[in-house]
């Protein structure tokens, strides 16, 4: 049995945070100059670069690469061999509250979604924590912004639907809703599951991006490849101004789910993903 | 590249066209969904406006906290959308442009064509690219709403593309 306090997962998490703030994931950074060679329009040319220069400002560390510096959302995987001595959640906040003042990030998070009060220093840490197998601590990181975040979508699909009917369904929901989410985007699909499930593996699914790791079902690359063709397809473009480059990646999660649901959640992330991963 | 001094003249918004790519210079105001929630709720009272809206700009921006020794923090533009409901009674008062990111929904480009404004956008998440466009900052109101204060924002050459032009056409 291993022991680890709560406060050296929170701090290792707010690190994290403070550091993907700032600093461009270079999985990222190289869809985006892949995104930069290959473009033909002149103008999504000039915005793209526009992109990768603000990743060089904020790489200074003096401005932070958005101004929404996103949800704190923070997935803890302890192993079933560890035991965590303290309170995670309490840990993760005085964290956070401490890395987005340091960081002179902004405080995105509301106490109370019907009054609207700023809780101040940008907590609670939205943390989902499972458990593993094992004596390590996996801490995955992400800084999602409200503008990808308003884009989700969640449908519950018929059982028998075909692979083309999928496709449609995200082709359709970003001609609606990806200019907003600060194109060139990076799409996350969770399919299967209970509702709520798919809708954590479509966030979690971007934890892939640019990465050599195939989904946790096989089989998937090439849906994921068909998908992102015909995304790039609408011709959407940086910023929805128009270009070649819609979407950098598309990944999918699958679970197992209902026989009688098949839900399908998309998940948006804009051109500048903001996510980090350590093991403990 | 055409630029727009702020505040700015009735002839020099009509004749910007849609998909123009444009600069921002001058003295423009920054405000969001809590501020113009306030602000709405001020007209709806019969009160004014906290700033004078003739020819004005509105940048629709919430900046992250200000470090020691710079003007203002990473300010990119927020989506636009949101204020949709709020705009035509800003524009109608004289505000000249409007600036954010994404689409706007019909009754903004009719707001636009009826009052001869123009709604401008920026390249979202490219906020500290923009902060160094801006050359000064200050809370002008609403200072108990933190990031979505009233801002007041000095810009020099900011760069943006006309996406709702004073006719009603829209880019892309």
């Amino acid at each position: 049995m291993r022991t680890i306090t709560a406060e050296e997962i929170a701090q290792a998490a707010a690190d994290i945070y403070g550091e993907i703030n700032y600093r461009l994931n270079p999985r990222v950074a190289a869809l985006i100059e892949k995104a930069f060679e290959s473009e033909r329009d002149q103008a999504a040319r000039e915005t793209l670069s526009v992109i990768l220069k603000n990743a060089e400002i904020a790489a200074e560390g003096n401005y932070p690469l958005c101004q929404d510096n996103g949800f704190p959302l923070v997935w803890v995987e302890a192993g079933n061999e560890v035991l965590i001595e303290g309170i995670l959640q309490d840990s993760l906040d005085k964290a956070f509250a401490r890395s987005t003042a340091q960081h002179f990030l902004r405080a995105s998070v509301v106490a109370d979604p019907l009054s609207r009060r700023n809780s101040g220093d940008n907590t609670p840490v939205f943390l989902h924590l499972s458990q593993g197998k094992g004596d390590k601590v996996k801490i995955s990181v992400m800084a999602k912004g409200a503008g990808t975040e308003n884009a989700t979508v969640l449908r519950m699909m018929r059982p028998s639907v075909t692979d083309q009917e999928l496709i449609d369904f995200i082709v359709e929901t970003v001609s609606q809703k990806g200019p907003e989410a600060c194109p060139p985007l990076v799409l996350g699909i969770g399919l299967g599951g209970t509702t709520d499930l798919a809708l954590g593996l479509s966030k979690k699914a971007l934890f892939r991006t640019g990465s050599s790791r195939d989904s946790s079902a096989a089989g998937l690359g090439a849906l994921e490849q068909k998908i992102l063709a015909e995304v790039n397809k609408l011709g959407i473009g940086a910023m929805g101004w128009g270009g070649d480059t819609t979407a950098l990646d598309v990944r999918i999660e699958v679970s197992p789910t209902h026989i009688a649901t098949m839900p399908a959640a998309l998940s948006f992330s804009c051109h500048s993903l903001r996510f980090g991963e350590e093991e403990l | 590249m055409m630029n727009l001094n702020f505040p700015l003249g009735n002839e020099e918004a009509a004749a910007l066209t849609a998909g123009q790519r444009v600069t921002v210079t001058g003295v423009i105001l920054g405000a969001r969904d809590a501020a113009h929630r306030l602000m709405a709720q001020s007209l709806e009272k019969g009160e004014g406006l906290p700033f004078d809206p003739a020819g004005q700009l509105i940048y629709y921006v919430g900046p992250s906290p200000l470090r020691p020794g710079n003007i203002i923090g990473s300010a990119g533009p927020t989506t636009a959308m949101r204020m949709d409901s709020f705009t035509p009674q800003l524009l109608s008062r004289g505000v000249k442009a409007t600036m954010g990111k994404g689409r706007r929904g019909p009754e903004v480009v009719e707001a636009c064509r009826r009052h001869k404004a123009v709604y401008l956008g920026t390249v979202g998440g490219a906020a500290a690219y923009l902060a160094q466009f801006i050359t000064g900052a200050r809370v002008a109101a609403f200072p108990e709403l933190g990031t979505e204060a009233l801002w007041e924002i000095t810009v020099k050459d900011f760069p943006a593309v006309v996406m709702i032009d004073a006719e009603g056409n829209i880019f892309p």
